[in-house]
């Protein structure tokens, strides 16, 4: 049954081409959104034998929910018949099962969502989609080392969180105009690079990672919240980065958190946490 | 198959949709913004019968940062469908702003 703008573009005989995206779903309701530009292609096929969903982009959102039967485990296919005119694209919170395909050739994405599914394996590089300014793949099961974000440079949000990324953090130093960010809950280690470049930045959630040590500098001073509990970072980084909020309290917010709790963290000394807490009085600031 | 239309308080049309017992499509105008989109997503997923005419109010969505509110007021728009889902409703922060027959502009 299809429910978009039907374009009877069939996947019969020898010729049916691979599909761009195959997971499976064990969700019985799926809702997509996708937003291509006006005259490109999409088709689904749902996996329960009813017929291929086709659709027409118009250069806005499209909103696609498909219903099934019954319980069970469903594949879905997805093919895209022209890459580059893929504008949004959100397949979250839909219990998809499988490995990401590579979004290389969507260079004019401007939003990408796969958030709050099961998606597992590394993570494709979006190197090429420099147009990003937002990008959440967060609550799903991807593993290994992130890839680099720094062509990205418009991005306004980047979220990973909860998954089971490992390795450093690369920098995002070139993402200037980030306001959120958010890689918690995860198995990052090493050296938090630097995001002094990123003005914008508002929150910051880093905590339940393993990060050891942190670059000299590393926050901008418009950041109002900042979560770097239960990491591994020893008595030094601990002190200097109380020391450098301490320094930069006149170009702080008035009020604030700051979170170095956790057992993984060291405990700071006692006069540094002290003149910490009375350069930034409407802060909450919190230490193992 | 039915048919709805989801407008703003000032009755702009911000989208137009479709909805069977097989899914649904919803036809988004181009200044519709994803907390516009976050509601009526909402019950696509909860298979809720969309009705005929859908009212957003300015703000009635709040976009967190991290998803964790758009999940909250899910819940949230969730729990004041069930109140006010007649043939249209309104979707708001207070109970106040459930559809009660009010009259508003571009109702026809």
């Amino acid at each position: 049954m299809s429910l978009g703008l039907g374009l009877g573009l069939g996947l019969g005989g020898g010729g049916t081409p691979a599909p761009f995206m195959q997971v499976t779903t064990t969700d019985t309701t799926q809702v997509w959104s996708m937003r291509l530009t006006a005259g490109a292609t999409y088709r689904y096929d749902w996996g329960d034998g009813t017929a291929i969903d086709s659709y027409v982009g118009t250069g806005a959102d499209q909103a696609i929910a498909h219903n099934y039967g019954g319980a069970g485990t469903y594949t879905v296919r997805l093919w895209i018949d022209d890459l580059s005119k893929v504008l949004r694209f959100n397949c979250g919170a839909n219990s998809l099962t499988g490995t990401l395909p590579s979004f290389a050739a969507c260079t004019a994405m401007t939003s990408f969502a796969c958030y709050s599914n099961s998606f597992s394996s590394a993570l494709p590089s979006f190197a090429t989609c420099t147009l990003l300014t937002s990008f959440y793949c967060n609550n799903n099961a991807f593993s290994g080392a992130l890839p680099s974000f720094a062509t990205c440079t418009l991005l306004v949000t980047w979220v990973c969180y909860v998954n089971a990324f490992s390795g450093t953090l690369p920098s995002f130093a070139t993402c200037v105009s980030l306001a959120t960010f958010g890689c918690h809950t995860n198995s990052f280690s090493g050296t938090l690079p630097s995001f002094a470049a990123c003005t914008a930045l508002a929150s910051f959630s880093c905590q339940a990672n393993s990060f050891a040590a942190y670059a000299t500098g590393a926050w901008a001073s418009g950041c109002a919240s900042f979560r770097m509990d239960t990491n591994a970072l020893d008595l030094a980084a601990v002190d200097a980065i109380l020391s450098e909020f301490t320094t930069g309290a006149g170009g702080r917010p008035a009020a604030g958190t700051l979170n170095l709790s956790g057992l993984g963290n060291a405990i700071p000394t006692p006069v540094t946490k002290a003149a910490c807490i009375a350069a930034l009085p409407g802060w909450t600031i919190t230490t193992h | 198959m039915r048919r709805f239309a989801i407008k703003d308080i000032n009755g702009r049309t911000l989208g137009t949709g479709v909805q069977g017992d097989y899914g649904a499509y919803v036809d988004w105008r181009p200044d519709a913004s994803e907390s516009d989109q976050t509601p009526v997503m909402a019950a696509l997923k909860a298979r809720k019968p969309i009705p005929g005419c859908v009212w957003l109010e300015p703000d009635a969505w709040q976009d967190g940062s991290d998803g964790r509110a758009v999940q909250d007021g899910s819940k949230e728009y969730l729990a004041e469908y069930e109140r006010g889902a007649k043939d249209r409703v309104i979707i708001g922060k207070t109970d106040a702003s459930v559809a009660d027959g009010r009259s508003l502009p571009g109702e026809s």
